[in-house]
């Protein structure tokens, strides 16, 4: 019982960080139609120029925080400005923007390495550990889920409330229709990208912080959070959320039954699983095309 | 004369659609635009609505040149457009589809005293103003397309087909409430296929075929035996 306990607490923290990968890349998905892989890179980066800053030059956390944050949403925009926003004026095909995103993500993936080195970055923050139970969580754990939850109220309150969110869902909703309405859709693209790659860098400092860095892991988060949103069904922020638990929680079942070598494959298992059997996910209306 | 479309010919990239059209729009008027499919109609609707490529003429607003004002320039000067095809939002609320119908407008007064207003002109959506708009049956859906497009108060409004899979009962309706709009002021292009029935309420027409216009006047005189089919056969 104890275990079990251990293994859901474990998921909710994996599943946390998750979650603002999933909901950043539906973000980006709504309003452009893009699956974009290369956000790997983008939180990547997150991690990497928070862990320079801060360990490497010694500078201070929030400051770190900081320059990790900008970097990463800068390359978020300028991904999006120059190359999908090129392809979409030439009226690119979907199959193109899936092989350029794919592109960005291995070229991403070889520069970070080639700046940061391939050493695994650890920060060796040491915080308390609280024991409820006999179940472990450490001051980290519990301020990395109140971040997240409080980045996702954030994030639903904008989209159901305010202005941009309304526009940003007419926009996913009809683009044609939204056009005529005056709103600038490529505005509310280069916003959505902004929002998820913030939400992107933020996952990338967290990660650090708790699991440490490894330059493969942005290519897995990418298919982790691709794998959370076709669990939840591709377009629905809310199912993407749930989805990252869903992906949390079969990670921490693969490691205590087969070892933390599993950890990883346990996303590729889920979305071959979801993609035969039920793709248009768990609450999904339409087939994922 | 609030629009003055003068020998505009457009297309779509080398796709030349229209040729050399003129057609004039007043207020209070409610003009429609009949032709055989593919005669170029709702391009007419599309060209005001930078939807298209010209090559030729200008269009005229209220005296100011329009020709190539972006959408939210048409919205400011007061031309709305409601496309073809019930295109409402159909994963937003009917308010939420409402307030974007606003999103132009500056003021949060002006855009709540404009939602009163649709709902006053059509009070079904108001009652439903909460209910998803995809869930709304066809004849609501096209009341909100026009709300919508009501939202920032146009001089002139330009549906395309708005009976578009209505059932006759519907039809009357919708087009009983553009009548309404017409006598408060506002200028109204519709383009139309139920020829008969579009002539039974508007002022004059236009009829298009091959991307020109081939013959305009009164409602009355389209309306004469003949005059359909010597254009549509021409």
């Amino acid at each position: 019982m104890q275990i079990v306990l251990q293994l859901i607490i474990n998921a909710i923290i994996a599943g946390s960080v998750y979650a603002l990968v999933a909901s950043g890349l539906t973000f980006i998905y709504a309003t452009s139609r893009i699956f974009h892989l290369a956000h790997g890179v983008v939180i990547l980066l997150g991690g990497y120029v928070f862990h320079y800053v801060w360990v490497v030059l010694g500078f201070s956390p929030a400051l770190a925080a900081v320059c990790a944050i900008v970097v990463s949403v800068a390359t978020g925009l300028i991904m999006n400005e120059l190359v999908y926003e090129t392809q979409r004026k030439r009226k690119a095909k979907r199959m193109a923007y899936l092989i350029s995103t794919i592109a960005l993500l291995m070229i991403g993936n070889a520069l970070v390495l080639l700046l940061f080195g391939s050493s695994l970055k650890a920060f060796s923050v040491q915080t308390e550990v609280y024991r409820f139970f006999d179940l472990n969580i450490t001051l980290m754990q519990i301020i990395l889920i109140i971040v997240s939850t409080l980045l996702l109220l954030t994030l639903s309150f904008i989209v159901k409330k305010t202005k941009f969110g309304k526009a940003m869902r007419a926009t996913a909703d009809n683009e044609e229709v939204a056009e005529v309405m005056g709103i600038k859709t490529r505005d509310i693209r280069r916003l959505s990208f902004l929002v998820g790659s913030l939400l992107g860098a933020i996952a990338g400092i967290l990660i650090g912080l708790e699991f440490n860095l490894d330059p493969n892991m942005g290519v897995y988060l990418a298919i982790k959070g691709f794998t959370a949103m076709v669990i939840g069904g591709v377009g629905s922020i809310g199912g993407a959320i749930f989805g990252a638990f869903i992906v949390g929680l079969f990670e921490q079942i693969a490691v205590w039954f087969f070892g933390a070598g599993w950890k990883n494959s346990m996303a590729f298992v889920l979305l071959f699983f979801f993609l035969l059997l039920r793709p248009q996910g768990l609450f999904g209306m339409r087939k994922f095309k | 004369m609030l629009m003055h479309i003068e020998n505009l010919s457009a297309g779509y990239g080398d796709l030349h659609v229209l040729e050399d059209v003129n057609l004039v729009v007043d207020s209070s008027e409610m003009v429609v635009l009949i032709g055989p499919n593919g005669a170029g109609k709702s391009t007419v609707l599309k060209s005001v609505y930078a939807m298209t490529t010209k090559t030729a003429g200008r269009i005229l607003f209220d005296g100011i040149d329009i020709t190539h004002l972006p959408t939210h320039g048409l919205i400011e000067q007061g031309v709305g457009y409601v496309p073809q095809g019930r295109q409402v939002f159909s994963s937003l609320t009917v308010e939420e589809n409402l307030e974007i119908g606003g999103y132009l407008l500056d003021h949060k007064e002006t855009c709540r005293a404009n939602l009163q207003h649709v709902y006053e002109t059509f009070p079904v959506l108001c009652e439903k103003r909460r209910e998803l708009s995809g869930n709304l049956s066809g004849g609501q859906q096209q009341q909100l397309a026009i709300g919508r497009a009501l939202m920032t108060q146009p001089k002139l409004l330009m549906l395309d087909e708005p009976s578009l899979g209505l059932s006759p009962k519907l039809m009357h309706e919708v087009f009983e409430v553009l009548k309404r709009l017409a006598q408060e002021g506002t200028a109204l292009l519709i383009v139309e296929q139920n020829v008969r029935f579009a002539l039974h309420y508007v002022d004059r027409g236009y009829l298009l075929a091959g991307g020109r216009i081939k013959v305009s006047g009164s409602a009355s005189e389209l309306a004469k035996e003949g005059v359909m089919q010597s254009a549509y056969l021409s």
